[in-house]
């Protein structure tokens, strides 16, 4: 469970976010928001990637306090991933599944799953953004996360990936695995079992459904 | 192109006039001149200072041509001939300014002197270059997207091994900061080959080599403001990361260390003679604390290249004036080391890469 406090973000002197308090129980939850609205800016001080006032706790791990044992356990996968360009992805899968503890069955069975094999070893520059996509939610699989928070995770993708991003997120929800998905476009509701929809509106969160 | 190329090398010629025009004096300037005509060892001395500033101009203008936001651009493929090739030698005369302008004088020195062959060689150095300099444009323009042979190399470098966590950042140089890091390199090599001549003909004190070890490592600042901008935006994804801050800035230290693998080789390659094993050690320790203090104050908060190079200016006068006064190097690198971790620890996790606009700075 994801609990809330008094989180606010600010770009320059700007609030971008402002969130009294707010919790996200186990399950899968649908962030849903305008272009702009501050979706992306949410998941990644909740990745820990952006600072931020207040405090987030994953049950009693704080981003702030526990760092790493936080990290362990929240993954996040970008909306419009962009790596260097000479990095393969093996290089990052490798770099990020080591610091994360992903096995190497983990790691192959991932590849297998997204259908990388064919670009596996050739560097991101030459990737599309489709392949870009395909890797960053490689990537946020990875390790032992209870969270993981997908951004957009079905933008640029191709309907077969798409079937089997819907598989894959079934397959680690029931192993007790909490999502948190960003999408401007409708979820297939019979593909997956959604447990609640938040909005991100005027510089806040509220629940909807 | 001009622009840009301008106002992403301030700090670059905040260095370079303030030494041109700060530094030397105008009498002094005038002397070289007239040495320069005179001596033609002299003139390939600055011939090479000024091919190197050529490299410079001509890769910015190649790497700006080959970023996805510039490939409008390529229109200009099918502009008339006359109206391209004037292009690319306004680009090319304008980015070549400086350059210009010194030459200029050397070729009017020249003519009063009666130097006709200096002048010459001035003359035919600046047809030679511009030519360069326009062939390689209208080749880029014509084939756009060819890799040079090293790139093509580190392609099948990558496909074959797994890159160690370390390398990320020296791939990176290889890649897109070649030419900076040669200069750079090019730079400190030749201030610690000058001291080490100084030392062994007047017999200098040690704190002058250190001062030396100092500024060689304070010359890779703009290297150090590239790693810290790849490790923040390339690779920002590994802030998500469960490491420690210890295993972090380990890894950091591990890579800058490699990155100063040149400074420390030179300095033990000229200096194993003169110093003991332990005054080496702390040579190398010294180099590698001032980059991990430039690397770890980038941490405190967000500024651009030119005034990093300027706050680091000033820090060339503290150590200047630290090492003047006989404090122990030891102590200096602990201080250093220690300030770098420190700062390191206190706002790892509270930056944010954040440039304010203009309007927000006023």
């Amino acid at each position: 469970m994801i609990s809330i406090h008094q989180f606010k973000k600010y770009y320059g002197n700007t609030l971008v976010l402002d969130i009294p308090s707010l919790t996200f129980p186990s399950g899968i939850h649908w962030i849903k928001g305008k272009n702009g609205s501050g979706k992306t800016t949410f998941f990644k001080a909740l990745a820990g990637l952006l600072p931020f006032s207040g405090e987030v706790k994953l049950h009693d791990l704080s981003v702030k306090k526990e760092a790493v044992a936080y990290r362990r356990q929240v993954s996040y996968g970008e909306a419009e991933p962009l790596y260097p360009e000479f990095l393969t992805a093996r290089d990052l899968i490798h770099f990020v599944g080591k610091a994360k503890k992903a096995s190497s069955q983990q790691m192959e069975e991932l590849v297998d799953r997204l259908d990388m094999h064919t670009f596996y070893r050739h560097p991101c520059g030459t990737y599309s953004s489709g392949m870009l996509k395909k890797l960053s939610l490689v990537l946020a699989f990875l390790g032992s996360p209870s969270v993981i928070m997908l951004d957009e995770p079905l933008i640029t993708i191709d309907d077969q990936a798409v079937g089997m991003m819907y598989d894959t997120i079934r397959h680690y929800h029931q192993q007790g695995v909490t999502f948190l998905l960003s999408s401007h476009q409708d979820f297939d509701f019979s593909a997956l079992p959604l447990h609640t929809t938040f909005l991100v509106h005027q510089q806040t969160i509220s629940q909807t459904s | 192109m001009v622009t840009e190329f301008y106002r992403k090398n301030t700090g670059f010629f905040f260095v370079l006039f303030g030494f041109g025009l700060g530094v030397l004096r105008n009498v002094e300037h005038y002397y070289i001149i007239i040495a320069a005509i005179h001596s033609y060892s002299l003139l390939g001395g600055l011939a090479l200072l000024w091919t190197l500033y050529l490299i410079k101009t001509i890769s910015f203008t190649l790497q700006a041509l080959s970023e996805k936001q510039n490939q409008f651009l390529y229109q200009f493929f099918l502009y008339p001939f006359r109206f391209k090739i004037a292009g690319f030698v306004l680009v090319h005369l304008l980015q070549f300014l400086p350059v210009l302008v010194y030459i200029g004088a050397i070729i009017g020195l020249g003519m009063l002197h009666q130097r006709w062959l200096s002048v010459g060689i001035c003359l035919l150095y600046l047809l030679l270059t511009g030519l360069v300099a326009v062939r390689r444009y209208a080749r880029q323009l014509t084939y756009p997207g060819r890799e040079s042979r090293l790139l093509a190399w580190l392609a099948v470098l990558s496909y074959r091994l797994k890159k160690p966590q370390v390398s990320l950042f020296l791939f990176k140089v290889l890649h897109d900061h070649k030419l900076l890091f040669l200069l750079t390199k090019i730079l400190s090599g030749l201030l610690l080959f000058l001291v080490a001549r100084l030392y062994e003909m007047g017999g200098y004190d040690n704190r002058l080599v250190m001062f030396a070890l100092t500024l060689a490592g304070l010359a890779n600042v703009v290297l150090v403001y590239y790693f810290h901008y790849f490790e923040n935006v390339d690779l920002s994804l590994q802030k998500n990361l469960p490491l420690r801050l210890r295993q972090r800035f380990l890894r950091h230290m591990l890579t800058l260390s490699c990155l100063l693998l040149p400074e420390m080789f030179l300095f033990g390659q000229y200096f194993h003679a003169h110093f003991h094993i332990l005054r080496l050690l702390e040579g190398f320790l010294l180099v590698l604390s001032i980059s991990l203090l430039i690397y770890s104050y980038l941490f405190i908060q967000s500024i651009k290249v030119e005034i990093l190079v300027r706050r680091v200016f000033l820090l060339m006068l503290l150590y200047f004036f630290l090492i003047l006064f006989g404090l122990p190097i030891g102590a200096l690198v602990l201080l250093n080391g220690g300030l770098a971790y420190f700062i390191y620890l206190r706002f790892y996790y509270s930056f944010e890469l954040y440039i304010p606009s203009q309007d927000e700075e006023e």
